[in-house]
């Protein structure tokens, strides 16, 4: 993970389970975040479209777009909610 | 406690069965999310942050001991080890797998116990006094009008399309309101008439949420047999006149206040003349068939006097303290009504671990009847314990973390999930709640009656309007900020607390409620609580502490 800076990703509740998950990619889902496949803003909003028109049933309810950065090579929610939706409850 | 008949526990069943179903189709891919949502509220299944969530519903806040050992099976097989007592008196639990609901909701209805209606534009469960059989000052036991209105208020044909939730609270008693009755839809006070009659005072238009109203008296006395048709009448108004294009402006708060309550009195008594009351109306022996299920347990008085249990509160000051805080008078001599605390110093309010239910089941086989209460502040009751059992009771929660002994104090405070779980939230709760109650645990007998209540949004599920410190989350620009507020109450003496100045960050909300707690300190007279001082010498004084000059390394707060 070379780059820095703001990028997006895409994420969603998984439908069996409810955990968090990450698209990393064609068919791939991870409940880790670093295994995001980082978008940018276009390649984004075209990765999420394709998403919600895949035919059912689909892995992960109402995937939406979140906004990240990349700092020491991790990838860090830029919201409070997301951060805590990623890296679990703080208590 | 009520039991159901064959029908009831075929109904909940079925209902499993159809349930079942339909998550077996969505997780095939038959049923969309869009389809299905409704279908998985209906049964209290709610998608948060982390996982699914299920919200069971407890019926005015009684459980059995079997019911409590059930939810500790859930806690134990399908989540984490610990449930979460809420507000409504619902439990819920935080980390549930979809996949697994049907077999939970299965496990449940095997001890009737169910999430129907704790979620959509439905009734929500009905409250109550958790004294309720117990209090001295009682003027009836208030369960056996909370089942009859679950029984018509469940899956009622007419209003299972309701512009908005909910909710009904039935208090024992006017003088003493543990149900925070005025904040609710509709409010039922149990009172009697100048003929000595029972029947209800009812109150319509209170909650919380982001407009805050307390309810208004819409009839002094309702004679008890009218019950349901009166309640028929107000629903039938609200569901006709109240507001389904504005989600903020549907709840019935807003169209009594829209109408006043004067106009919303006619438009009331209007549709109840025209109400066929003899088809609702509750017979004596109606009445006296829902009470048998509630019969008070056959306690014999026992004399105040006990040379053990004063020899107890002699030798050891943590259980004297105990007792003090923790119980309270019951209305037969010798015995006592007990809250066990959900509030250990520094953990999170409400949430209660499966070994903590289990012993709870045990103990209220052991001293209370089988009975147990949930209060709306998150806490637990035992309310029919011989004096004499106390320390004996006592023993057995320590080794547990359950013999918190602050009820009503500083740190018996009231908080929501917030946004460590709750999808909703704007900022956190329960970091909150658990840095004042370590900062402020060694001066809480000090400090007196005080609560804090904390909300992680504008919803309110933590009830911060009627704390008498209140505190909400707010997010500004990312950064989690706290507005607070001061004088509300929610009990008979019910108030709305007013916002203070501008929010507080995270950072200095333990540091703003020590100036708030310092200022209350210096300026009260002897017997006064928090809130007493508050009323007689005003808000100035705290806001001035509050917003002092501050050194120039502290943070500014927000303006």
């Amino acid at each position: 993970m070379a780059q820095s800076g703001p990028v997006r990703l895409v994420t969603g509740n998984r439908l069996r389970d409810g955990v968090p998950v990450y698209y990393a990619g064609p068919g791939r889902w991870s409940p880790a975040i670093a295994d995001a496949r980082l978008l940018a803003e276009e390649a984004a909003a075209a990765a999420l479209a394709a998403l919600e028109a895949e035919t059912l049933p689909r892995p992960v309810v109402a995937p939406y777009l979140i906004d990240a950065e990349i700092a020491s090579d991790r990838i860090r929610p830029a919201s409070l909610r997301e951060r805590i939706r990623a890296f679990g409850p703080t208590v | 406690m009520y039991r159901y008949d064959a029908f009831d526990q075929r109904f909940l069943e079925e209902r499993v069965a159809q349930y079942r179903d339909q998550v077996r189709r969505r997780l095939a891919g038959q049923l969309s999310e869009e389809e299905f949502k409704p279908l998985r509220l209906m049964n209290g299944l709610y998608l948060q942050l982390h996982a699914y969530m299920l919200r069971i519903a407890i019926p005015y806040g009684t459980l059995a001991p079997e019911q409590m050992r059930m939810l500790a099976h859930v806690a134990r097989r399908y989540d984490k080890g610990w449930g979460h007592f809420t507000t409504r008196t619902n439990c819920q639990f935080n980390w549930i797998k979809l996949e697994e609901t049907p077999d939970i909701l299965a496990d449940l209805a095997t001890v009737q116990l169910h999430a129907i209606q704790t979620s959509g534009n439905s009734f929500r469960n009905t409250t109550a006094d958790p004294w309720a059989g117990a209090a001295a000052d009682e003027i009836e036991d208030p369960r056996p009008y909370c089942e009859i209105i679950r029984q018509w208020s469940t899956l009622h044909p007419e209003f299972s399309f309701l512009p908005r939730k909910f909710k009904i609270a039935v208090s024992a008693a006017k003088e003493a309101d543990r149900a925070a009755v005025k904040v609710h839809d509709i409010g039922l006070y149990l009172r009697r008439d100048e003929a000595g009659d029972v029947g209800f005072e009812v109150l319509v238009g209170g909650g919380l949420g982001r407009t805050p109203i307390l309810a208004e008296t819409v009839r002094d006395f309702l004679p008890k047999r009218h019950l349901l048709s009166y309640l028929e009448a107000i629903l039938r108004v609200y569901n006709q006149h109240g507001r389904r294009d504005n989600l903020y402006k549907s709840r019935i708060k807003i169209l009594v206040q829209h109408l006043g309550v004067a106009r919303m009195r006619e438009a009331v008594e209007a549709e109840w003349a025209a109400i066929d009351k003899a088809a609702l109306a509750l017979t004596d022996d109606t009445i006296a068939d829902f009470a048998r299920h509630f019969a008070p347990p056959d306690l014999a008085p026992v004399p105040e006097a006990d040379a053990a249990f004063a020899a107890a509160l002699a030798s050891d000051k943590q259980f004297a303290r105990w007792v003090e805080h923790n119980t309270a008078r019951h209305k037969v001599p010798g015995h006592a009504i007990v809250t066990l605390s959900l509030k250990p110093y520094g953990r999170p309010p409400g949430d209660c671990t499966a070994e903590q239910m289990d012993l709870v089941a045990d103990l209220a086989e052991d001293y209370s009847q089988c009975e147990i209460r949930l209060t709306h502040e998150q806490n637990i009751v035992l309310p029919h314990v011989c004096r004499s059992d106390l320390w004996a009771l006592w023993c057995r929660l320590g080794p547990a973390g359950l013999a918190t002994a602050n009820i009503g104090l500083v740190t018996d405070i009231i908080a929501c999930p917030g946004l460590d779980y709750c999808s909703l939230a704007s900022a956190r709760s329960i970091p909150i709640a658990e840095r004042l109650s370590r900062h402020l645990a060694a001066r809480e007998d000090d400090i007196g009656e005080l609560k804090i209540k904390i909300s992680g949004c504008i919803n309110a599920c933590g009830h911060h309007h009627v704390g008498h410190i209140g505190i909400l989350g707010v997010d500004k620009n990312g950064e989690e900020f706290y507005q607070i507020t001061l004088g509300g109450s929610a009990d008979q003496d019910a108030a709305l607390g007013s916002i203070i100045g501008p929010a507080v960050p995270s950072a200095e909300v333990t540091n703003a409620i020590d100036r708030l707690i310092e200022v209350y300190l210096s300026q009260r007279v002897a017997g006064e609580r928090f809130n007493d001082t508050y009323r007689r010498i005003g808000a100035a004084p705290f806001k001035a502490a509050l917003y002092a000059p501050r050194p120039a390394r502290e943070p500014a707060y927000a303006a």
